[in-house]
């Protein structure tokens, strides 16, 4: 488990947009395109989790640690969070979530929602066992 | 006499190189951009080895100069051609004079030898000071239509890459050229929005933008070149009929197209000949300022300095070439784009420069 404390000390680059509009945007999922295509259903969701870089690109010169991020949507096989930078398509991060499950995650697009606001869409390398919203929560 | 012709037969028409005076090329956008998917480019490379020729025009060879290449003409459409001129000898006047006289522009060399044609071209007319500005151009981008035609069509990214990188170099060394006007190059551009057209013009553009913006060190220059000649290598990945497809797009098949921005990302990301800012000319070069662009949304100067550079360029050059579903707009309209309310989707600076560049 990680303590709900911890997640809170993490840093949040998230500014939510202002207007009600993006913000409702940013909330829900953005990629709805590729949903008919997906192998595993995306619930909808809303809790943090923890971030951190790996194996990313060397020219972005990414910060070690870790980062709280806003999950929004997820699967089996991937999930759908806001973070404060933007990422790029074929970055890699792991994902911890607040029941210490981890997975480590590819970039598979991104889009911005406002100056410190991105919604990224993301695959796992091993799929979840189990997507009960108390598990993962 | 030109020697008799050989028994019928030749397949289909070959891949066109190109020629000085007119950019006649055969190969639209579709077939060159099919060939991104594994299955269609084997099948094409296939197709061209197959016919074994392609054209050359008869202007892109000198005279008096041992040609490293067996040299071949066709008096009949309806028959394959026949050796004409050995490799290690040369065309004289007089051989020009009996193609002027039998109407005769078009020869042809073994598609083997395309690289020693594209050398050929090189060392006699680019390197040749004494040859018109617009000739040389003219010459260069002719001289490689048919290898990035066939580096467009490989399997993986390397050979375009290296084409890139040598191409990228000749046209940054013939823009940076003191001698040339800006409004020379402009005039010789086709706007027939052939992939190879279409890339060739962007780089040129971008080149005359950065130009004007004072970007000053030559490796930079050298480096942007080959950024731009990459930047839609995307679309090898996207079907062709899309690209080409007369009738509106649907949502769906417009965001398939859109794809091509991060597909090319993808291609090219993890490669140490490609730098981080070639990458993003990639990436983002359908961004907008106002962030209404793709496939991130960012805005203004959230989006790399070169990508904007060659926002504008892409822009001014697709919209002043013919495209399959429409004609070439007036440039007059592709000012207005640029420059008018909807400006606030392109950097000012990078277009107004171009606006200078134009007028020059
Ligand atoms: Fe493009």
């Amino acid at each position: 488990m990680i303590a709900n404390s911890f997640l809170g000390k993490l840093p949040c680059e998230i500014v939510l947009p202002d207007d009600t509009r993006a913000q409702a945007s940013a909330a829900q999922h953005v990629f709805d395109p590729a949903d008919e295509r997906r192998r595993f259903p995306r619930q909808r969701t809303r809790f943090d989790a923890a971030l951190r870089y790996y194996n990313t690109f060397p020219a972005l010169n990414r910060k070690e640690g870790m980062y709280r991020v806003m999950i929004r949507d997820l699967s089996r096989g991937g999930v759908g969070f806001l973070h404060g930078e933007e990422m790029f398509p074929g970055e890699n991060a792991r994902l911890v979530f607040p029941n210490g499950a981890e997975r480590y995650l590819q970039v598979k697009r991104c889009r911005r929602m406002g100056p410190k606001c991105y919604v990224i869409g993301a695959e796992f390398d091993e799929p979840l066992q189990d997507l009960t919203e108390g598990r993962w929560r | 006499m030109l020697p008799p012709v050989g028994p019928s037969g030749g397949p289909r028409e070959p891949m066109h190189i190109g020629t000085v005076d007119s950019f006649d090329s055969r190969e639209p956008l579709s077939t060159v951009s099919t060939l991104g998917t594994n299955a269609g480019s084997e099948a094409r490379v296939e197709s061209i080895e197959r016919l074994g020729f392609l054209p050359v025009a008869v202007d892109t060879i000198t005279a008096s100069i041992a040609l490293p290449f067996d040299l071949f003409v066709r008096t009949d459409p309806r028959v394959a051609p026949v050796l004409f001129r050995e490799r290690q000898l040369a065309l004289e006047a007089g051989d020009f004079d009996r193609f002027g006289d039998q109407g005769i522009s078009t020869l042809y060399i073994r598609v083997a030898d395309h690289v020693a044609y594209r050398s050929f071209l090189l060392d006699t007319v680019l390197r040749d000071e004494g040859v018109s500005v617009g000739k040389r151009f003219r010459v260069l981008q002719v001289a490689n239509r048919a290898v990035f035609q066939l580096a467009f069509s490989s399997r993986n990214a390397d050979q375009l890459v290296g084409f890139a990188g040598e191409y990228g170099e000749e046209l940054a060394r013939l823009v940076s050229d003191e001698s040339v006007a800006a409004c020379e190059l402009l005039d010789l551009m086709a706007h027939d929005y052939y992939t190879y057209t279409h890339v060739t013009n962007v780089s040129v553009l971008v080149l005359l933008i950065a130009g004007r913006m004072g970007m000053g060190a030559s490796d930079e220059i050298v480096a942007l070149a080959r950024g731009a000649v990459l930047h839609d290598i995307g679309k090898r990945h996207i079907a062709p009929v899309l690209l080409n497809q007369e009738r509106p797009l649907t949502r769906r098949q417009r965001e398939a197209i859109q794809e091509h921005a991060k597909l090319g990302f993808l291609e090219l990301c993890h490669r140490r000949d490609v730098s981080w800012d070639q990458l993003m000319m990639v990436y983002q070069h359908h961004e907008r300022c106002d962030g209404q662009g793709y496939p991130v949304g960012l805005v203004a100067d959230e989006i790399h300095p070169w990508a904007r550079m060659c926002a504008v360029a892409d822009v001014y050059d697709a919209m002043s070439s013919s495209r399959p579903y429409r004609p070439a707009i007036p440039l007059k309209e592709v000012w207005e784009v640029l420059e008018g309310d909807r400006g606030s989707q392109f950097d000012r600076e990078v277009v107004k420069a171009l606006r200078a560049v134009v007028s020059s």
